[in-house]
């Protein structure tokens, strides 16, 4: 049989989810093509920005400054970088890869025409994708069956940002979890590949449920990956009417949806 | 229906000055175009001034684009509020959505719109009223969490930088989500 051929679109080249996925998918025999890198620029800065305002700058102190110490605050449960440890992953920057004969490029637009072009010649049976914004038509359509994302809330109630808060606020406490779907022009909206349920745990808190998502879901989502790929996952679609799309949510509310879910948790 | 906590430690520094609107609302009733009925009896905020009837009566036209929306069809959508009308449930839908997209730019996107800074007070804390409004009648929080986003820009809540004056749309915006919070 032949391999499977990917491409992946990634955030950041020392990306621990987008790493994990890498090393993971080529263990699992898995042929990556090719690797995408959305560029740090200053165009970049700024359009994100101007979308999510100081989270940005607080998600780059996490993930770019304080990097693996941004962890050290949850001991009692399994974080990516334990799971990581577990897994034995050791691959930290995509472009080690390179390496191994994997084409890496670094692009200031993940939808660009060279992106596209590429894609057009790697002829991939999916691309997957592990952060980098919105992904418009050009790349969806050129990419096989489809990009395969990992949505951190259930599809299709939960489209959109800050969907784990919006969960929560609404007290959908067993509606917690998220879905690897394929991407489609409107938000979340694509085909569904499979939805997976997140228990809670005693003394939960957003910061800590977020952090205990990560490894479950690069996990899972590396098994649906293969699952599809080997023909064992089949795709679903989604009724647009059947959820709702939802934004940042504002910082009060956040507030009252970690209150929540502190009190639901400390019962148990 | 979702019930807020709304104990001390919870208190937003939106809601720090809570006396001062009350007090500022009532000395800058001219500011308010439009205060739904029941909303005035609920929050005893009968001081405000007779709603204009003929409000009521103006037709809401097709929605088009967020460009050609003009501050009239925002007050008129508020005093003939109706989410069963297709019509105006699409407006709804549609203005919550521009905002939410564009919120990183509201500044910039109203600047185009309006030249003037009171006519841009005037029509983002209409459009504030409008959400917080559609939130009392379907508890919606998406719009109750725009409403409090938008609240935040400080800039839209007085006229002059140097003026400790805010808006009286905007007391009565902030009086109506503090009511909201602790009673919804």
């Amino acid at each position: 049989m032949n391999k499977k051929k990917v491409a992946i679109l990634s955030p950041n080249p020392k990306s621990l989810y987008s790493t994990s996925v890498c090393e993971l998918l080529i263990r699992n025999k898995i042929n990556i093509e090719v690797i995408f890198i959305k560029r740090f620029t200053f165009s970049r800065f700024k359009d994100e920005f101007s979308r999510d305002g100081l989270r940005l700058i607080k998600k780059i102190w996490e993930k770019l400054i304080l990097k693996e110490k941004a962890y050290n605050s949850f001991a009692n449960i399994e974080t990516i970088l334990t799971y990581r440890q577990k897994e034995n992953i050791t691959l930290n920057n995509l472009k080690e890869l390179k390496f191994k004969g994997i084409e890496v490029y670094f692009v200031e637009d993940l939808n660009s025409k060279f992106v596209e072009n590429k894609l057009k010649e790697k002829q991939v049976d999916i691309t997957v994708f592990t952060g980098g914004g919105i992904i418009r038509k050009n790349i969806i359509d050129n990419s096989g069956a489809g990009v395969i994302n990992c949505h951190m809330g259930k599809l299709p109630e939960y489209r959109g940002m800050d969907v784990l808060e919006w969960t929560l606020y609404k007290k959908d406490f067993n509606n917690l979890g998220f879905t690897v779907h394929f991407m489609k022009k409107g938000v979340d909206t694509g085909n569904i590949l499979k939805v997976f349920d997140v228990k809670l745990i005693k003394n939960e808190e957003i910061k800590s449920l977020r952090v205990r998502f990560e490894p479950i879901m690069t996990k899972n989502f590396v098994e649906t990956i293969i699952g599809f790929l080997n023909g064992e996952i089949v795709e679903n679609p989604q009724a647009e009417k059947d959820g709702k799309q939802y934004y940042i949510m504002d910082d009060y509310l956040k507030k009252v949806a970690n209150q929540y879910l502190q009190q639901h948790t400390k019962i148990k | 229906m979702v019930k807020l906590l709304y104990t001390s430690s919870m208190t937003d520094k939106l809601f720090l000055k809570i006396t001062s609107h009350r007090e500022n609302l009532k000395i800058s009733q001219g500011d308010i175009l439009y205060c739904p009925e029941t909303i005035k009896i609920k929050l005893g905020l009968n001081y405000l001034p007779q709603n204009n009837k003929t409000i009521s009566s103006i037709e809401i036209p097709k929605y088009k684009y967020f460009k050609t929306i003009i501050l009239i069809d925002i007050i008129a959508l508020r005093a003939n509020f109706d989410i069963k009308l297709e019509n105006h449930h699409y407006w709804y839908k549609k203005i919550y959505q521009f905002f939410e997209f564009h919120y990183g730019r509201i500044q910039y996107v109203l600047k185009k719109k309006y030249n003037n800074k009171i006519d841009r007070i005037l029509f983002i804390q209409n459009i504030i009223s409008l959400l917080l409004e559609y939130y009392y009648e379907t508890k919606d929080s998406r719009y109750l969490s725009l409403s409090l986003k938008l609240l935040r820009i400080h800039s839209l809540s007085k006229i002059g930088c140097f003026n400790n004056k805010f808006f009286g749309q905007y007391s009565y915006n902030i009086i109506l989500v503090h009511f909201l919070i602790k009673n919804f």
